[in-house]
């Protein structure tokens, strides 16, 4: 039964996503649902000294409030933390409950920045979706209530969604310095740690890079609104980044290689589809592999995939696909190695995403050259 | 805008609640105690965001070979097509794990909607001839951490 989850931990949903962008602002969220989304380690961190880290609340509706509505309990939460974050901004999100109740979040939104004067909008998020669609909805939201029309600063980007649930701390935490190391000034890094008062600047870039399919819907939004050309890349791998450099500079999507479309894959990638797509290149670029498909649990975007491409929708799928398929070598989460057919080369590429609570091993910095020092150490073994 | 403190659950402070969070919450048992007996199966049934309440102890069970997740989207709420899916579940769960006791459990979606688990559970009991039980405790009613309802 595809909607069954025996070995694997169900993907991570969408409030995880809008979670983990907004703790990285100075922005407040409010979750409109009965239970909080926080691990233990969150709780614990936000009873230290100065309670950084969390700038996302939920509402706790009760049964009573099902009935009554919970529009009060979204109002009271917002005036009981608000003094405590001082927020930039604020974005209400809906939990499966208040989703189902149907509450008028935008209704709510329109009060609260009227009263207030703080700017705030509604995001249509309610539990059921996976994290990266969390993500999109959040970066896209930030951009529309966030950035004002500005001169173009020349040669500069944006980032958009280089979060840690894809990247982990050291890469998401350090793209930024690397991409302004080679010559290139960052406006915003939309799903980074960012301020209001630069994602409002976010209309002077030149261009902007969507390292994750989670910053495409922003990207796709600046585009229309203010003009600004977009690409979509990760830029992991030695000549996968200089094509990445490159298009950066001329403002257009790097080209991927070509495989041929009756291929039978004999490497699979399964994760997130820029990575993936980014981890192939430098295999047959730099490694002179063929023959890669690349899969993900997570959204799949149609003109960035190769044919043989897919999404994974399910554990039974995932099942059949590793223990069907013909792989000489897997690259994907050691949680999936429980379908691991015997006799294929098996390298761990841990996703944060799939492991919310568990531990994970820690993925290494893959920005140029990096990625390919990492595979070569992999394939040694 | 109106008065802060309206409708929170017991009246006390949010803020308060996180610091006080239940007391001792370590030594309880929580999910765990609901599949102390031996020849128990659980089934979680909720949306997707619902999976990761409680999250630690739930991933362990499952590592375990103890719990199994059924994850529904909104349209199964939404058209009452939820009962099937959780029914079809069950049966797949008793022929390949053979328990002798299965239990559902779930996220607030099943609450909300008011569902005749009583019936639900007393028909599956019969067709699969084991026992099946529903828990209640979710965070809409209440988060039961002793799991003993």
């Amino acid at each position: 039964m595809a909607k069954l989850w025996k070995k694997l931990p169900p993907p991570m949903a969408d409030n995880f996503g809008f979670i983990e962008v907004m703790n990285k602002t100075d922005g407040m969220g409010i979750i409109d649902d009965c239970s909080e989304y926080r691990t233990s380690a969150e709780r614990r961190r936000h009873r230290g000294a100065d309670g950084s880290g969390m700038r996302v609340v939920h509402t706790e509706i009760s049964s009573e409030d099902v009935v009554s509505g919970t529009r009060q309990k979204v109002l009271d939460t917002f005036q009981d933390y608000r003094r405590d974050f001082m927020p930039a901004f604020v974005l209400l999100s809906a939990g499966p409950c208040s989703a189902m109740i149907g509450t008028d979040l935008e209704e709510i939104a329109e009060y609260i920045a009227q009263d207030s004067g703080i700017k705030t909008a509604a995001i249509k998020l309610s539990g059921h979706k996976t994290y990266d669609a969390g993500i999109s909805e959040t970066l896209l939201a930030l951009a529309k209530l966030l950035t004002e029309p500005g001169n173009t600063t020349p040669n500069s980007i944006n980032i958009l969604g280089a979060t840690t649930l894809d990247w982990q701390e050291e890469n998401a935490g350090s793209l930024r310095r690397w991409i302004e190391e080679k010559g290139i000034p960052v406006i915003a890094d939309l799903g980074g740690a960012e301020k209001a008062e630069n994602i409002a600047k976010a209309a002077e870039a030149s261009v902007n890079l969507a390292v994750t399919v989670s910053g495409l819907a922003a990207a796709k939004y600046l585009k229309s609104e203010y003009g600004i050309p977009y690409l979509a890349a990760a830029p992991f791998g030695k000549s996968w980044t200089e094509n990445v450099l490159n298009a950066i500079r001329n403002h257009t999507q790097p080209q991927h290689s070509t495989q041929a479309e009756n291929m039978t894959p004999e490497v699979l990638i399964i994760c997130e589809q820029l990575m993936g797509n980014a981890i192939r290149e430098t295999l047959i670029r730099d490694a002179g592999m063929e023959n890669i498909q690349v899969c993900t649990f997570y959204t799949l975007e149609k003109s960035l995939a190769q044919p043989g491409d897919r999404r994974i929708r399910s554990e039974q799928e995932a099942e059949k696909l590793l223990k069907e398929g013909s792989f000489h070598m897997i690259i994907a989460d050691p949680l999936l190695r429980c379908f691991a057919p015997e006799g294929s080369r098996w390298i761990d590429l841990p996703h944060k995403a799939f492991q919310l609570y568990g531990e994970h091993q820690p993925l290494p910095l893959f920005f140029g050259e990096n990625l390919n020092r990492w595979l070569d150490g992999q394939l040694r073994h | 805008m109106e008065g802060r403190g309206h409708g929170h659950r017991g009246g006390e402070n949010p803020k308060e609640r996180e610091h006080g969070h239940r007391g001792g919450r370590s030594e309880r048992k929580g999910y765990r105690a609901l599949a102390e007996k031996p020849g128990t199966h659980l089934l979680f049934i909720g949306a997707r965001s619902c999976s990761r309440h409680k999250g630690t102890v739930k991933l362990e069970l499952q590592r375990e070979g103890k719990l199994t997740f059924l994850v529904l989207e909104e349209v199964d709420w939404i058209t009452g097509g939820y009962l099937e899916q959780i029914a079809e579940a069950a049966r797949e769960i008793a022929a390949e794990k053979q328990p002798e006791h299965l239990v559902l459990f779930g996220g607030c979606q099943i609450e909300l909607l008011s569902t005749d688990y009583e019936t639900l559970t007393q028909n599956l009991s019969r067709e699969l001839g084991i026992e099946v039980r529903f828990h209640k405790g979710c965070h809409l009613t209440g988060y039961d951490p002793d799991a003993m309802q």
